[in-house]
């Protein structure tokens, strides 16, 4: 039996991917916004007459006249011009069936292109709770297309979806004349199939009313953020030191059951202490997630897009930068992948180009570890975490240096003309408790699958380094000094020795370029190496606040503020804009800075200290 | 030498021979290929084919858990050219 191939198309945000997770079975992410999706996905299915479905999720599109890189992708593949994907045989226009006045004009759009479709009537719930009313059997009529209504939260909310599948594929609609008026069209659509009470909820105008104050709405976003970094320091102590707990108990065990040697060196020196000291930062990262998924799921996001959009606007950025850089608050590449939505290639170079300095997850076990060693856990006015509150001024470091790079870059380039902000606000959402768990499990099954893959392979070979060869017989200094890494470390020193970084510390730099959250792993291995005592070696924490002074702490989480020291960042920028000569930009300023804003923290800190 | 020291070794090899792959597959695809493909010639056997970029990504950082190898290109051309993330068929 063949395969049919069906596309799912339509707005953004109108549950695309929800429809596409519901009928594969997969995970894809989902949230409350436009321009989650900016790539093709295929999945595969079968229905209950045993026809096996592949199903491509596309970019959401306002048009066919693709005005942006993520609606190029829908555009090609709509209109058959890829050579790997074959034209679908059905295509499946998904609406919100709380907004048709938007999404109706894009389904008579896909209609003209004379392939058989199916018109979805997403959310149709949410429709139905607003007094929403759509005469679907008049819109099939009206429209000569099938009219599904479907829920795709809801176990058996495609039901009726999968049925049409089963059947013979419905006509080719007939195009209509070129020089149809579409919007006039969906007017008379909606006046003959759709009756609604408003056009907005009363609810969201009246939440709409005070997070979108010019004050207020600001005022409640710093407080959002805010909170966000105390609870990542004041919420994830149990279980941070649950998990550190049974890190040390098996590091003791392994150190007491297996004899001396190079294979007891590996497991606990390399893996345990190396992997175990990231791991332990697994609750901070949860905590992170869990924010930023609520606010996800919310629809509060594109809001705060537009309330910073003035300020973004001033840096030489736009309102629509906000997500993209947002989105890199997980991690940079998704960011810089999320650029395709911004439909002005300058506005999307400069967004590329500053998305690095937003701090990712990464870095949150490198500030985690700096701040714990360095930092007291001492409340300040009586209410305030003072961890919290460093770890809140690193992630507005972070954005201030984004907008004040964008600021260069705006007063470099010639052309100085400023893009208007055209979003889409979403309705407001009760975030599911399902989805958000889901997503927080996703994220620790990422960030585990992280420490076991790529982590874990660079600090077992980071221990073989600071390992052998072995010291001569008459060393009398440490034997990682006689090891590859250590003379490679002690080499550096002289680059680094002006900003405070000791050797170690240069040593987990090299490491630290393939993923920030190695130099961790890397510190805690070459100290457990060089480490005279045995119980020293799991306690990374208050063995560098022992070693290491305040203005080497500073000056390292300053460098953390600034370098790219990711390569998959630098790759995907590669990717995206096609040019070697823009990584080449982007690490030489990030680099520089991260050296300049180094140089100037730890020699302040030496002499005030 | 004893038994111990060899098994050693022996651990220790496989351990960090299999690390140096994973880091050499992650971050230099290409150069993993033609040395799978040289060793492959000289040993006389014949590579599994691969797919092709398995996901949309292709950047190899890891963090969407797809398992995604480098290599597809951007979306800023006149006609995209990503490639699609792919799934097993849903299990019923």
């Amino acid at each position: 039996m063949s395969t049919l191939n069906i596309a799912l198309v339509g707005n953004p945000n109108c549950g695309k991917t929800a429809l596409f997770n519901r009928l594969t079975g997969s995970r894809q992410k989902v949230a409350n916004y436009a321009g989650v999706t900016v790539e093709r996905k295929a999945g595969e299915f079968r229905t209950a007459s045993g026809k096996t479905v592949r199903l491509l999720d596309l970019p959401g599109a306002y048009s066919l006249a693709a005005a942006s890189p993520d609606e190029a992708i829908t555009r090609d593949i709509c209109l058959g011009r890829r050579s790997d994907e074959p034209r679908p045989d059905l295509l499946v226009c998904v609406t919100d069936a709380t907004n048709l006045r938007l999404h109706l004009r894009f389904v008579l759009e896909v209609r003209n292109l004379g392939v058989p479709m199916i018109l979805a009537l997403n959310m149709s719930d949410a429709a139905e709770r607003r007094g929403i009313h759509i005469d679907r059997e008049r819109l099939e009529a009206l429209l000569g297309i099938p009219v599904v209504e479907t829920v795709a939260v809801r176990t058996d909310g495609v039901s009726a979806l999968i049925e049409r599948f089963d059947r013979q594929l419905p006509p080719a609609p007939i195009a209509q004349p070129a020089d149809a008026d579409l919007h006039v069209e969906v007017r008379r659509l909606l006046s003959q199939t759709v009756s609604m009470p408003r056009a907005t909820a009363a609810i969201d105008d009246a939440i709409d009313r005070l997070v979108l104050h010019r004050v207020w709405g600001l005022a409640i976003l710093a407080a959002l953020m805010f909170l966000m970094f105390q609870a990542v320091f004041s919420w994830a102590t149990p279980l941070q030191d649950g998990l550190d707990t049974s890190v040390r108990f098996l590091g003791d065990l392994l150190r007491t059951q297996m004899p001396d040697g190079a294979l007891r060196s590996l497991l606990v020196d390399g893996i345990l202490v190396g992997a175990g000291s990231v791991i332990v930062f697994l609750p901070q990262i949860l905590i992170l997630f869990l924010f930023i998924l609520i606010l996800e799921e919310s629809g509060y996001l594109p809001r705060a897009a537009f309330l910073l959009d003035r300020l973004m606007v001033g840096a030489g950025l736009t309102g629509r930068s906000f997500i993209p850089l947002l989105s890199s608050f997980a991690c940079a590449v998704p960011g810089i992948m999320a650029t395709r939505t911004i439909q002005d290639p300058r506005d999307r170079l400069a967004t590329i180009l500053v998305a690095p300095l937003m701090t990712c997850s990464a870095r949150l076990p490198v500030y985690a570890l700096l701040i714990g060693a360095f930092i007291p856990k001492q409340t300040v006015l009586g209410l305030f975490n003072l961890q919290g509150l460093l770890l809140f001024a690193l992630y507005v470091a972070g954005i201030v240096a984004a907008l004040g790079v964008a600021y260069v870059m705006k007063r470099l380039r010639r052309d100085e003309t400023e893009h208007a902000l055209l979003l889409e606000l979403p309705s407001y959402r009760v975030p599911h408790v399902r989805d958000v768990l889901i997503g927080l499990w996703e994220r620790a099954r990422i960030f585990l699958q992280r420490v076991g893959t790529i982590i874990l392979s660079l600090t077992v070979l980071l221990w073989f380094l600071s390992t052998f060869p072995s010291p001569p017989a008459d060393a009398v200094g440490p034997a990682i000094d006689y090891s590859f890494a250590g003379r490679l470390g002690h080499a550096l020193e002289f680059i680094f020795s002006p900003i405070g970084f000791n050797w170690q510390i240069c040593i987990a730099l090299i490491p630290g370029l393939a993923a920030r959250e190695v130099a961790v792993s890397s510190l805690a291995t070459v100290y457990a190496i060089s480490a005279a005592a045995d119980n020293a070696a799991t306690e990374l924490t208050p063995l560098i606040a022992a070693q290491w002074s305040l203005p080497t702490a500073l000056s390292l989480l300053v460098w953390y503020v600034f370098a790219p020291q990711c390569v998959s960042t630098l790759a995907v920028i590669r990717r995206e804009t096609g040019s070697w000569r823009t990584v080449a930009i982007t690490a030489g300023y990030l680099f520089g800075l991260a050296y300049i804003g180094s140089l100037i923290t730890y020699q302040v800190a030496r002499a005030l200290s | 030498m004893t038994a111990y020291v060899l098994f050693e070794i022996l651990v220790i090899t496989m351990i960090v021979g299999f690390s140096a792959n994973r880091v050499v597959r992650q971050y230099m695809p290409g150069t993993h290929r033609q040395a799978r493909r040289w060793i492959a010639s000289r040993l006389g056997l014949k590579l599994r084919d691969e797919p092709a970029a398995v996901t949309g990504c292709g950047s190899g950082c890891n963090s969407c858990a797809t398992g995604c190898s480098t290599g597809s290109t951007g979306a800023n051309s006149g006609t995209s050219t990503e490639q699609p993330l792919r799934f097993h068929p849903r299990k019923t």
